[in-house]
C-alpha cells in the first residue's frame, strides 16, 4: 500500500501538468464544440451539433442542408501537404542522417549542433526570411532576371509549392535527429557482415541499415507529420490567402469568422487525425522492431 | 616449376604486406612486412596478444580493410582490390554480428540470396547447414532468442552456408564462457576437416591455437614471429617472444664456451656449466639465451642418480597446481627457475620449502634463441 502512494505521489506532478494543461483545455474544447456560436465572439451555454454539421454542411436560406466541400478540400489540402513533406523530409534526412552518422567523434557533434541551428531564431522569422527570398523582387527572382535567365518573375511565393518548401524547411531537422539516433547506434559489424555475405552497399541500405533504422524513421514522420498538418505560420505567410490549411482555417474561426464552436470542433478533428497516426506509429514499429535493436 | 605447384596448394598467400592506420598526426603500423602462406584445407591460427596485428591481416583477407603495400592472393589471384562482396571468403564475427531483424533461417539464407541461388537450392542448403551445427529446431528464432552458444552455432552456419573458399574466423569463442569454449573447439575442429573448407583463426588464446590448429601462426607489433605446427611452436620457439608467449619458459643468459661436435657447452653467469644440442650457428664466446620449459627438468633428491646436465637448486617456493606442482628453485647468485614436477599418487608434493635438490635436465631439453 504505501509502495503505491508513493507510486501515485511521484507521478502526481506530472498527472497534474498533464491534467491541468492538457486535459481540461480539451474538455473545453470539446465542450465548446457542442456549444451555440455567439456572433459577437464566444459561445453561448446552448446545446448544439451545428458546428459538426457545419463541418460538411452549408445551411440554405430556408434551413435545408446543402453539401458544402470547401472544408473538405481544406482537410485534404493540409494532409497531402502534409504527407509530401513528411516524404520529402525523408527522402532529403536520410542521406543527411546517414552521412552524419558516419563520421568521426566530434565532427559528429558539430554536425548535429549545426542541425539545430535553426531552431535558435523564431520560427516567424525565418519565414518571413523566405518571403524575400521567395517574393517577384526577391533574391532568387531578381538573380535570374539579372543573369537574363527568365523576362518575368516566377510566381514561387504563395502557392502550395511555397507552403510545402516552408514546411519541409521548418519541420526536417525532426526527421534528421530521430533518424541519426537510430544510424548512429547501429552496428556497424553488422553492415560488414552483409558485405562479406556478398551484398553489395545498395543492398546493405536496403536489407540492413533502412529496416533497423525504421524506428526512427517512422518517428521521425510522425514528428514532421503532426505539426505540418496543424501548420499555421507556414501556411499562412507562404500560401497567402487562397490557399487555407487546416491550421488557419481554426484561426479564422476564433477570429474573424467568430465561430468559435466550429472552431473547437475542427481543432478536436486535427486531434483525431493526429492519433490515428500516432496508433500507426504504436502498432506498426512496435511489432516490427520486437527486439529489433537489441 | 615448384613455383607452379605451391601456388595450386596455397589457399591465401599474403607478399611483403603493410598496413598503415593514420590516426590523427599517428601513424600506426599494424602490420610490418608480412609474408604467409595458407594451404588449401588447412586450420590455420594467428595468435597473438591484442594489437599484434592478427585482426588486421584478417580484415584484410576479408577485405574490409586494404594493404598499404604488398599483394594478397587468393588461389593465386590478387584480391587485394576486391571490395569484400566480391571475395569468395566469409567471417564468422567476434561478437557473432548475426542481423537482429531476421531470423535464423533468413541470416543463414542471406549470402546465397545475395549470391542470387534460386530459393529450392537456398532451403536445401539452408537445411544442411543447420543441422551441420545441429540447431535444425531453431530455424524459425529470432538472434535475441537464443544462448551465446547458440547464436555463436548460427553464426558459423550463416558463414558456411555459401560455401566459401576460405571461412575466417576473428575470435569466434572468446565471448562464451570456458566449458561451451571447450567444447565449441572440437566441434569446430570437427566442422573443418567435415567441410573440407580452409579455416583462418585468428585467437589470442593459445590453448584454443595448440589444440585446433594444423599450423600457427605466432604474431607480435605488426610482425610474424614464427609459423609452423603446435607442436614446432611449442618445442621449437624460434625467438624469445615466442618462448614466452606459449606455456611457460624459463630463460636463461650464458656464454658459448665450446662445441663437441653436436653437443654445446654453455657457462652462465653464476658459473655453472650446460650441455645441450642445437644446430643453430654461434661462434665461441658468443653471448646466447637459452629458452627451457618448466616440465623438462626433472627434480631429483640428493641421492636419486642424474642422467643429464646436473644442477644442485634449493626450493624457493611452490605452488599446487592439482595435477602438478611448481617450484621456483634457486641456483644461486639470482638465477632461478621455474620447475613442473607431477604430483605422486597421493596428490602430495615431493619436496617442501628449503629442501636442497638436484636438477636433472636432458641436453636435448634446452632450446638455443635467435635473440
Amino acid at each position: 500500500m504505501p509502495k503505491v502512494l508513493r507510486r501515485f505521489l511521484m507521478l502526481s506532478p506530472a498527472m497534474l501538468m498533464i491534467g491541468l494543461f492538457m486535459l481540461i483545455p480539451i474538455l473545453i474544447i470539446v465542450a465548446y464544440s457542442f456549444m451555440d456560436a455567439n456572433p459577437y465572439g464566444g459561445v453561448r451555454a446552448k446545446f448544439s451539433t451545428e458546428a459538426y454539421v457545419q463541418l460538411v454542411f452549408e445551411r440554405d436560406f430556408d434551413d435545408t442542408l446543402l453539401f458544402n466541400k470547401s472544408n473538405l478540400l481544406i482537410f485534404g489540402r493540409s494532409i497531402s501537404l502534409a504527407l509530401a513533406s513528411t516524404l520529402l523530409s525523408l527522402l532529403i534526412a536520410f542521406p543527411v542522417a546517414y552521412y552524419m552518422s558516419r563520421q568521426e567523434g566530434q565532427r559528429k557533434h558539430i554536425l548535429v549542433l549545426l542541425v539545430t541551428i535553426p531552431f535558435w531564431t523564431n520560427l516567424l522569422i525565418r519565414t518571413f526570411c523566405w518571403i524575400l527570398i521567395l517574393r517577384d523582387t526577391g533574391l532568387i527572382n531578381n538573380f535570374l532576371l539579372a543573369i537574363k535567365v527568365i523576362d518575368s518573375p516566377l510566381p514561387l511565393l504563395n502557392n502550395n509549392g511555397a507552403v510545402l518548401l516552408g514546411l519541409i524547411y521548418s519541420y526536417i531537422p525532426f526527421m534528421i535527429l530521430p533518424i541519426y539516433a537510430t544510424l548512429e547506434k547501429l552496428d556497424t559489424r553488422l553492415l560488414e557482415a552483409a558485405h562479406d555475405l556478398y551484398a553489395n552497399r545498395w543492398q546493405v541500405l536496403r536489407l540492413i541499415s533502412i529496416p533497423l533504422a525504421l524506428p526512427g524513421i517512422i518517428a521521425g514522420c510522425i514528428l514532421v507529420f503532426i505539426p505540418s498538418l496543424g501548420a499555421f505560420v507556414t501556411p499562412q505567410l507562404l500560401g497567402g490567402g487562397k490557399n487555407l490549411m487546416l491550421g488557419s482555417l481554426i484561426q479564422l474561426q476564433f477570429s474573424s469568422s467568430r465561430n468559435w464552436p466550429f472552431g473547437a470542433a475542427l481543432a478536436l478533428l486535427l486531434l483525431a487525425l493526429v492519433m490515428l497516426a500516432l496508433i500507426f506509429y504504436a502498432r506498426g514499429p512496435a511489432r516490427r522492431s520486437e527486439g529489433g535493436l537489441l | 616449376m615448384t613455383a607452379t605447384i605451391s601456388a595450386t596448394r596455397e589457399a591465401v598467400k599474403v607478399q611483403s604486406v603493410v598496413k598503415i592506420f593514420q590516426q590523427q598526426e599517428n601513424q600506426i603500423k599494424a602490420l610490418d612486412d608480412v609474408s604467409l602462406e595458407i594451404r588449401d584445407n588447412e586450420f590455420f591460427t594467428l595468435l597473438g596478444p591484442s594489437g599484434c596485428g592478427k585482426t588486421t591481416l584478417l580484415r584484410l583477407i576479408a577485405g574490409f580493410e586494404s594493404p598499404s603495400q604488398g599483394e594478397i592472393l587468393l588461389f593465386g589471384q590478387r584480391i587485394e582490390q576486391l571490395a569484400p562482396f566480391q571475395r569468395p571468403v566469409n567471417t564468422v564475427f567476434q561478437h557473432y554480428a548475426l542481423f537482429p531483424h531476421m531470423n535464423v533461417y533468413d541470416n543463414i539464407a542471406f549470402g546465397l540470396k545475395m549470391l542470387g541461388k534460386d530459393a529450392t537450392e537456398i532451403d536445401k542448403v539452408v537445411k544442411e547447414v543447420l543441422s551441420l551445427v545441429k540447431m535444425s529446431d531453431y530455424a524459425k528464432r529470432k538472434p535475441y532468442q537464443l544462448s551465446g552458444g547458440q547464436q555463436q552455432r548460427i553464426a558459423f552456419a550463416r558463414a558456411l552456408a555459401p560455401h566459401p573458399k576460405v571461412l575466417l574466423l576473428d575470435e569466434p569463442l572468446s565471448a562464451l564462457d570456458l566449458k561451451l569454449r571447450q567444447a565449441m573447439r572440437s566441434e569446430l575442429k570437427s566442422l573443418q576437416r567435415e567441410t573440407g573448407i580452409t579455416f583462418i583463426f585468428v585467437t589470442h588464446d593459445q590453448e584454443e591455437a595448440l589444440t585446433m590448429s594444423d599450423r600457427i601462426g605466432v604474431m607480435s607489433e605488426g610482425k610474424l614471429q614464427q609459423v609452423g605446427s603446435p607442436l614446432d611452436i611449442y618445442e621449437r620457439p624460434l625467438n624469445r617472444f615466442v618462448a614466452d608467449f606459449i606455456g611457460k619458459t624459463n630463460f636463461l643468459e650464458a656464454r658459448l664456451e665450446a662445441s663437441h661436435g653436436e653437443v654445446l657447452e654453455a657457462v652462465l653467469a653464476n658459473g655453472l656449466k650446460l650441455h645441450f644440442k642445437q644446430s643453430l650457428a654461434k661462434s665461441k664466446g658468443e653471448r646466447i639465451s637459452l629458452a627451457l620449459r618448466p616440465e623438462k627438468i626433472q627434480l631429483k633428491a640428493l641421492n636419486e642418480s642424474v642422467s643429464g646436465n646436473l644442477l644442485k637448486a634449493r626450493i624457493l617456493d611452490r605452488t599446487y597446481l592439482g595435477t602438478d606442482t611448481s617450484y621456483q628453485v634457486d641456483l644461486g647468485q639470482g638465477i632461478f627457475l621455474e620447475v613442473r614436477d607431477q604430483n605422486a599418487l597421493s596428490g602430495n608434493a615431493r619436496f617442501a620449502l628449503g629442501d636442497e635438490v638436484l636438477l636433472d635436465i636432458a641436453p636435448q631439453a634446452f632450446r638455443l634463441l635467435q635473440d
